[in-house]
């Protein structure tokens, strides 16, 4: 009763209790989630599940495990735990990195210890000694004490962080690819073709050809292009392997290729044809093909698989078969086959992989060490402890410090 | 010159075999003058492997990265190389008793494989291709001795357990070297495998249309990547060293082998050619 004649009285100390109560449950929860998802842990049991997923897609290539939608949540979830992880721990980081201003004093718990003579003498050896290593040295002065503070090494302490942010990259642009299409075009040289997947475009295949280095091995192949959009003409160029055309974008990636060889017959069959390379057809029953090389078509007689003759043809060339046929070869059509793709993640994508390899670099560089110091001048003393993840460098710089200390 | 590439192989191979029978007989009755010899003669071998990748950048016209072939010559040139560096600096004669049959076995297998010189299809005539298998290589060297030493680990630590005073014991060297060598060429290779997978994801972009597709080559290299990921994070994170570190390691090189040779053989894909 009085509880309840209380809040009457006072309704603004229930509400405020109330606020208080949700939002108490709601920064508990997302401190647990926060905890949940920054666990080492949990990336453990996530990588090892994508591992074992992955081992698994690769053995068994007809089930769909990496477009399957758990797959894709356990990616999802990788990313969350990532994100959490790299956000979590920037401030300290960079809180580490651009520390300005006087430095806090500290206490060096379990720190190692050096009796001293000239703690002023000793404090401007050290200091110099920092200096020439190329430390960031911060210091302090309180109560008779000298707090020093030396770092090094902050490229490496990024390194981590920015290798974790650029896989989030990587995995947004990833998951922005899923809004992308792909499709094809299929066309004879001198037709223009619709984009399968972009309907506003056409392209003309003005040409096709294959490139031979010196040694005579094949090259490279290369379509010539013109594109339009909404019937104008926007670009034209060349796609071949390797180089990829491009127009803001839709990419055309040079993907197959063929040749159709336009022939006249006289006799059994008296009409034009157009073969497809390679192709065996009879005359009579005399089993032949025709094959694009690099001097051009060559006509292949076969007795069973066996080649017996083979004539270079040019345009306008002529062979007569055993029955009398008579073959005129008129010209050659090459087709081109490209794959395009238009991905707007791939540029995102991109980005996160030049951050990767960045990131990748910077661990390479020196390991960040930080030394810290608090010299007492009341009890001549110095103490000192070194952090850094490398254990020889840990024992190499605690020589150098007491080295210098010492004045040997 | 394409001819001496067989007969240059068994002259190597035959290197290894003795450097590795001495060194054998080092570990039975260490004499300095015989490691002396032991290490001379794998110098050799490892020269005689540089001179094998010279004859072939020589034929092929550039770097012998194109192949199986040239990869695995490439391999065990870089792991003859991290052993050197590694018993240069940390007296690790111990560990040849282990890196040997590795490099000897690679180079048997390679002796059966078609080294005959073919020209580079389109896909492969790329800059992309040099740093992409060059830092694999460097990233499975690093790991193969990394693999090496955790194998060295955990038979010092039985030794050590069964708290017998054994040859082992004696002639390897402390658990923390091993452990802490170990490590740092994961953490070495690590990176390298990094940009191996970034610089294949870029290249396959311009030339595939796709710069990623979950091919066994890439998938395993990933499984690779991931497993050396999580070395490190347990090390940093949980503190994981030692024993469970050196287990990790043995993991990882077991799916760079099987990324090398197994999805070759086992698993076709879009990387037909290495």
């Amino acid at each position: 009763m009085i509880n309840g004649a209380n809040s009457l009285v006072n309704p603004g100390n229930a509400w405020v209790k109330l606020k208080q109560g949700i939002t108490g449950i709601f920064f508990k929860g997302s401190e647990s989630m926060i905890k949940f998802f920054s666990s080492v842990k949990l990336a453990v049991v996530l990588i090892a599940s994508l591992i074992i997923a992955s081992i698994f897609a690769t053995l068994y290539p007809k089930v769909n495990v990496f477009s399957s939608f758990w797959f894709r949540g356990l990616l999802l979830l990788f990313t969350l735990n990532l994100a959490v992880c790299t956000f979590k721990r920037l401030p300290a980081v960079w809180h580490k990195i651009f520390r300005k201003g006087e430095l806090t004093p500290f206490i060096l718990a379990n720190s190692e210890y050096i009796k001293i003579e000239d703690s002023s003498n000793c404090a401007e050896k050290l200091l110099e000694h920092f200096k020439g290593k190329g430390y960031r040295i911060q210091t302090k002065e309180e109560n008779g004490q000298l707090f020093i503070q030396a770092e090094k090494g902050f490229l490496n302490l990024i390194a981590p962080h920015l290798l974790h942010f650029a896989l989030i990259v990587v995995l947004i642009g990833a998951f922005l690819g899923s809004f992308g299409t792909k499709g094809e075009v299929r066309g004879y040289v001198g037709q223009t073709v619709p984009v399968s997947n972009e309907p506003a475009m056409t392209v003309k295949i003005n040409d096709f050809e294959t490139l031979y280095d010196e040694d005579g091995a094949i090259d490279n192949w290369v379509s010539h292009l013109t594109l339009y959009v909404n019937n104008e003409e926007v670009k034209t160029g060349t796609t071949r392997v390797n180089h990829p055309f491009k127009y803001k974008g839709t990419v055309f990636y040079q993907s197959s290729y063929g040749y159709t060889h336009v022939v006249e017959l006289v006799g059994e069959y008296n009409d034009t044809f157009a073969l497809p390379d390679q192709k065996v057809f009879k005359i009579g029953d005399i089993p032949f093909n025709i094959n694009q090389v690099r001097d051009g078509a060559l006509l292949k007689i076969f007795r069973g698989h066996e080649i017996v003759d083979s004539i270079l043809l040019a345009p306008g060339d002529k062979f007569t078969f055993p029955n009398g046929t008579t073959l005129t070869y008129l010209e050659l059509i090459p087709f081109t086959i490209l794959s395009v793709k238009k991905d707007p993640g791939t540029p995102v994508v991109m980005l996160g992989f030049v951050l990767v390899t960045i990131a990748s670099t910077l661990f390479w560089t020196g390991r960040y060490q930080e030394i810290k110091v608090i010299l007492d001048s009341g009890e001549n003393a110095l103490y000192y402890r070194v952090n850094c993840k490398n254990k020889t460098a840990v024992a190499e710089i605690s020589n150098e410090v007491i080295k210098k200390v010492k004045g040997e | 010159m394409e001819s001496l590439q067989t007969p240059l192989m068994l002259v190597t191979l035959l290197c290894y075999v003795s450097a590795f029978g001495l060194f054998i007989y080092v570990f039975y009755s260490p004499r300095e003058k015989v490691r002396k010899i032991a290490r001379g003669i794998n110098l050799l071998g490892f020269g005689l492997t540089t001179l094998l990748l010279g004859i072939r950048t020589v034929l092929i016209a550039g770097l012998p990265l194109t192949n199986t072939y040239e990869f695995g010559l490439c391999f065990a040139w870089a792991i003859s190389l991290v052993f050197i560096i590694i018993d240069y600096r940390h007296n690790l004669t111990a560990a040849g008793l282990f890196v040997l049959p590795l490099i000897i076995g690679l180079m048997a297998w390679l002796i059966t494989l078609d080294n005959s010189v073919r020209p580079l299809m389109p896909a492969l005539r790329s800059p992309w291709l040099v740093i992409h298998v060059l830092t694999a290589v460097i990233a499975y060297g690093a790991f193969a001795l990394s693999f090496v030493l955790a194998i060295m680990y955990l038979l010092k630590e039985k030794q050590n357990s069964m708290g017998t005073e054994s040859k082992w014991a004696r002639a390897l060297p402390s658990l923390d070297l091993l452990d802490d060598l170990s490590y740092k060429l994961v953490f070495v290779g690590l990176p390298f495998l990094t940009i191996m997978l970034v610089t294949g994801a870029v290249w396959a972009e311009y030339s595939w249309g796709s710069y990623w597709s979950w091919d066994p080559k890439e998938t395993w290299a990933l499984i690779t990547w991931f497993i050396y990921s999580v070395y490190l994070h347990v090390r940093f994170m949980v503190g994981w060293k030692g024993k469970k570190a050196a287990y990790l390691s043995i993991l990882g090189f077991g799916a760079v082998m099987f990324t090398f040779i197994g999805v070759t053989y086992l698993l076709p894909g879009l990387h037909s050619y290495v």
